[in-house]
């Protein structure tokens, strides 16, 4: 699977970025849950923020493909960045382009594509809300733990379920400042600890029907759509952390004497390397044949449920080896791998767990 | 499944589940966040008798039974596998004294252990030295009637906490393997102090910390048993502890899929087919490896000879099966199963090194693959007679 000139000139420059410059606070920003603004202006810079979004709107226009090497390129050095990154480019700006009124995209948009705002989205699965009909508005009540860039105080996709069937779904920007809502930087979970996921709660929040993207049966294609892209970026992320892991384990088993010799000279290593290699080839495949299938305008549906969740499980699986090719040095914070491990889990299950992925596979597949 | 315990164990494994849920659980999250040694707790377990199950009857223990240890072990291990080790460890440290060291040196050290007034810590594993055992740097010479200890021992769980402590050292470089020696070191020992302070990503209720020796002079009376047979001590040494990491690796997941339990029922899932395919699988691994365990332990405490195979066994799968299944309750339990409230994810941080202490995975299947080639020899030379 070849990727044009364009995307590997793109590949190379976002290497030599996260090398030379993300890499060198990930463990602090890990550490101290802090949100790497810094990083994100200069991304911004460097068209990143504005790759789902039009030229004539200030946007870079990328491929999905270009994308997705990005955020793989990103991940492999810090996952909280690449979350931050697809987050803002497919859960807040790919709904409003693809559904948006003119009206919404033009407040947004151009912005958005500048890194002036860094778009968020609340998780799907994890709302935990009720809502009221009042007049022309919606009230909402209650909270999600996940929503994503939050702390970066832009303003943020909602996808919400208007009927029990889950079959209308109403799918709409919260405005951060807005009365009715309180965030608080979520530090209790895993990993992605420097991706600024809050927990926001809503009071009696409500909804303006100028925010609205869309609603009503439109709403459930909003959202699958949104998923399905998300879904193939995820992929990225979650193979950026399989490479990463992997990359570091090598060397690592390289410069490790045991016996009088490089532990990498080992049948037992070697077989771990083999498999998480393997895995790595066999995610990368799948990611970018999704990718292409979507710059392609092919169905891509099924080939993005597939990517996700083969690469996810992979990304967990790799970093687990990773860590016990360490032995107990990748059980230290001093070491790269724990903070893998602890980032493919949280990739692996956003989005949809493992059973809903497998569901979305069956359901493509057997039509 | 029913494992006939005796009256003894039950009362045992009762005991261990009160304190575990009565005292481990309130402070669990606290202690994890903050990584602190529960300093209290465990004293308090020495209180409560549970520190007795290492130490032989006529040295004021119980009996130092294997069974006895998986059981807490696995009990603490359910609500707090970094309390677990912090707990437990003091019998990798206590265990060469029971076996190998003098009458005196029993005597002096043991009761006290046995109570818990004095704590116990294992010093082996060296930069240099972590799945090569052999390889340790650390150097004793002998001066007069005394020992001199220089080297680092590295990654070593309590060893900031404790009072007493059996080292592995170099007495005879030349020798390799055969030239290292075990030491009982005293807290306070001139030249012993404490290094870097590790910060891990699990079993964070435990302490793990570096052990300098800077000229620490050790009476020579402090050798245990005889010079050169270390090495020996502590792969024996190994032998009897491992089925234990394979309990604490069994409490983690018997606690996570408990855990998966209360959510798939509260959240009304366990009628989902890909959940009741993935909760029967726990339920089985789990009982597969208790299963195991509790016949390695009852081999070991039969008074057999030669149980490295078995021991290997009682570690190496049970870490397995920790590992796979918080890594699948994760998943069943989906973005909440990587937040905190849930206890899963901290179950998971902590699995993860029981495929590494005490001899990694790799190591314990290479022990496994080398009694197999032992046994298959043996097989074909009585064919041959």
């Amino acid at each position: 699977m070849e990727l044009n000139q364009e995307c590997v000139l793109l590949q190379n420059e976002l290497r030599k970025f996260a090398q030379q410059v993300i890499l060198e606070k990930v463990d602090e920003n890990d550490k101290a849950c802090s949100f790497p603004l810094d990083n994100i202006k200069q991304l911004a810079e460097m068209g990143i923020l504005g790759a789902m979004i039009p030229e004539d709107m200030g946007g870079t226009a990328l491929d999905l493909i270009g994308l997705v090497v990005s955020l793989e390129e990103i991940s492999k050095i810090c996952t909280s960045t690449a979350i931050i990154i697809a987050t803002h480019n497919v859960f807040f700006a790919y709904p409003i382009l693809k559904y948006g009124s003119d009206e919404i995209k033009k407040k947004y948009l151009p912005f958005a594509a500048a890194g002036e705002i860094i778009g968020g989205s609340a998780n799907f699965s994890t709302n935990e809300i009720t809502t009221e009909q009042q007049g022309e508005n919606v009230l909402l009540k209650g909270k999600n733990p996940f929503v994503l860039n939050a702390e970066a105080n832009g303003p943020f996709t909602m996808f919400l379920p208007t009927s029990n069937d889950k079959k209308d779904v109403s799918a709409f920007i919260v405005e951060n400042k807005a009365p009715g809502i309180k965030i608080s930087k979520n530090q209790n979970i895993i990993g992605l600890k420097a991706a600024g996921i809050s927990e926001v709660v809503f009071d009696n929040y409500s909804v303006s029907a100028s925010t609205v993207i869309k609603k009503g049966d439109g709403g459930s294609a909003v959202l699958r759509e949104t998923q399905d892209v998300a879904r193939i970026c995820l992929a990225a992320i979650a193979l950026g952390i399989a490479q990463g892991a992997s990359e570091a384990a090598i060397k690592y088993a390289k410069e490790r004497i045991q016996f009088n010799e490089a532990i990498i000279s080992f049948g037992m290593v070697r077989e771990m390397i083999a498999d998480m290699t393997t895995k790595i080839e066999a995610s990368r495949l799948l990611t970018y044949d999704a990718a292409m299938k979507y710059d392609a305008n092919k169905n891509y549906s099924r080939a993005a449920a597939i990517a996700k969740h083969f690469t996810g499980h992979a990304a967990v699986e790799i970093a687990t080896l990773a860590i016990q090719i360490f032995g107990g040095y990748g059980y230290m914070k001093d070491y790269p791998v724990e903070r893998y491990f602890r980032d493919a889990q949280v990739i692996n299950v956003l989005g949809d767990s493992p059973a809903e992925e497998k569901e979305n596979i069956v359901r493509e597949t057997i039509g | 499944m029913e494992y006939f315990f005796n009256d003894d164990e039950k009362k045992l494994k009762q005991k261990a589940r009160e304190i575990a849920e009565n005292l481990v659980l309130p402070i669990r999250d606290e202690m994890d966040e903050k990584g602190e040694f529960p300093l209290e707790l465990v004293k308090e377990m020495g209180r409560q008798g549970l520190l007795k199950i290492f130490i032989p009857e006529e040295y004021g223990g119980t009996g130092e039974k294997i069974m006895d240890m998986c059981i807490v072990c696995e009990e603490i291990a359910r609500i707090c596998a970094g309390a677990a080790t912090a707990y437990a460890v003091g019998a990798l440290g206590s265990g060469p004294i029971v076996h190998f060291a003098t009458e005196e040196q029993k005597k002096k050290y043991l009761p006290k252990i046995a109570t818990g007034e004095l704590l116990c810590a294992f010093g082996l594993t060296e930069a240099s030295a972590g799945s090569d055992v052999a390889n340790i740097q650390t150097a004793a010479r002998k001066e007069g009637d005394y020992y001199i200890l220089n080297g680092v021992k590295q990654f070593i769980s309590n060893a900031s906490v404790s009072d007493v402590y059996t080292v592995l050292a170099s007495t005879d470089k030349s020798r390799g393997a055969r030239g290292i020696s075990a030491f009982i070191v005293e807290k306070g020992m001139p030249g012993l102090s404490y290094g870097k302070e590790e910060n891990k990503l699990g079993i964070r209720t435990s302490v793990t910390t570096e052990l300098v020796f800077e000229d620490c002079k050790i009476p020579k009376e402090n050798l245990m048993g005889k010079e050169g047979m270390g090495f020996i001590y502590t792969m024996r040494n190994f032998d009897r502890a491992r089925p234990g990491v394979g309990a604490m690796a069994l409490g983690i997941a018997q606690g996570a899929f408990e855990s998966v339990l209360d959510f798939t029922y509260k959240h009304d899932l366990l009628n989902n087919q890909y959940i009741q395919r993935k909760v029967a699988d726990m339920a089985t691994e789990i009982e597969a490896a208790r299963a195991l365990i509790y016949a390695a332990a009852r081999m070991i405490d039969s008074g057999t000879r030669g149980f490295s195979k078995e021991s290997s066994f009682a570690k190496l799968y049970p870490s397995d099966i920790a590992m796979k299944v918080t890594t699948e309750a994760i998943e069943i339990l989906g973005l909440y199963g990587v937040l905190k409230e849930y206890h899963i994810e901290k179950r998971l941080r902590d699995a993860k090194i029981t495929q590494i202490y005490e001899g990694t995975s790799q190591i314990q299947r290479a022990v496994i693959a080398i009694e197999l080639t032992r046994e298959i020899g043996i097989r074909e030379k009585d064919k041959e007679k």
